[in-house]
């Protein structure tokens, strides 16, 4: 599984928001489930501070696999979903870069906030999530054969796990 | 999905396993199939080749994801196995290691990056490296095949945008 980290704090994003622009929270189901970003908990999470602190939230969408561009994509086209995207200035992506790369494929004339940051990949269970190889860029040693806790790995790299 | 995977030459995955040893090999069938590089389409075939080069394999298991080691924890393997072989990213084998530390496992596929991928298009990007293939990285390869890479680059990355207005 590949593993992200948040590059934005909880107020960071805020400020970096405008109150009055419409926003769709578009959060991976996959990866980002495991690691905690995304998924329906870390949907609901950041969607609610997000409402709670006056921003117009105006969807809530829930993606099988932020990576796949075709999925991002029949967003804009689906009758289900094409009203509300046509009407959205900011999606804000909960998933790693890459689903953050396929949602401004898909929609390159919406806002997309840079939130994440994808460091590698690693295994998990119910109880934890590993990393355990970092990508090109990523400046982390692991000597632990059975991977690094997302909690060290993002203390290390400066970045924050888990949803906002 | 999203780890791209390449399988290796089979010559120096026979090898290692050797042809001592009972040999159970444990088959992902997640973003492989992205790959084309393992997964259920490609077990029967792999599987025949390693047994073709001499390796003796006791079992064959498809694991819908195996980077969730839970997916892995419920396989007895009997005591007479005493080799796995990992068809899957590299991770995996580190999950195992933590359930069987007792068992020597060897990785059949190079992991060389995370990708993207259209079905539309019929292609995966690899969007990121890992160290030692930076070379590949914004490369396209066929979906279901990332042997074939293609020189042009049809899937085009947009730059992030401001937020704030």
């Amino acid at each position: 599984m590949i593993i992200a980290m948040r590059k934005l704090s909880y107020p960071a994003l805020r400020d970096s928001l405008d109150r009055k622009a419409k926003i769709i929270v578009l959060s991976c189901n996959n990866c980002a489930r495991v690691y905690g970003l995304g998924g329906r908990a870390g949907l609901q999470a950041v969607a609610d501070k997000l409402e709670g602190d006056g921003f117009n939230v105006i969807r809530r969408e829930l993606i099988g696999f932020g990576c796949a561009l075709d999925l991002v994509a029949k967003r804009r086209k689906d009758p289900a979903t094409k009203d509300w995207f046509d009407q959205a200035d900011v999606i804000l992506p909960l998933a790693c870069e890459h689903g953050q790369q396929t949602i401004r494929m898909a929609f390159p004339d919406k806002a997309v906030p840079e939130v994440s940051k994808t460091v590698g990949i690693g295994w998990w269970t119910s109880e934890t999530v590993r990393l355990t190889h970092c990508v090109s860029g990523v400046d982390l040693t692991i000597d632990d054969p059975q991977g690094m806790t997302l909690d060290e790995a993002a203390r290390r790299l400066g970045v924050e796990p888990g949803p906002f | 999905m999203g780890v791209c995977t390449r399988l290796r030459d089979l010559d120096r995955v026979a090898k290692e396993l050797g042809s001592s040893e009972l040999v159970a090999v444990i088959y992902c069938n997640n973003c492989v199939r992205a790959c084309g590089s393992g997964g259920e389409a490609h077990m029967t075939r792999i599987s025949q080749e390693l047994r073709q080069r001499g390796v003796r394999i006791e079992d064959e298991i498809l694991v819908t994801n195996p980077c969730c080691r839970q997916f892995m924890e419920d396989h007895d393997f009997g005591g007479a196995v005493k080799t796995v072989l990992l068809v899957a990213c590299t991770p995996t084998a580190y999950a195992f290691q933590t359930i069987h530390p007792e068992i020597r496992t060897v990785v059949a596929l190079d992991t060389i990056g995370l990708f993207i991928n259209s079905k539309a298009k019929g292609r995966v990007k690899l969007a990121m490296a890992f160290p030692g293939y930076e070379e590949l990285q914004g490369k396209e390869f066929k979906l279901g095949d990332a042997s074939t890479m293609y020189d042009d680059e049809q899937i085009v990355a947009v730059e992030p945008t401001e937020v704030s207005s």
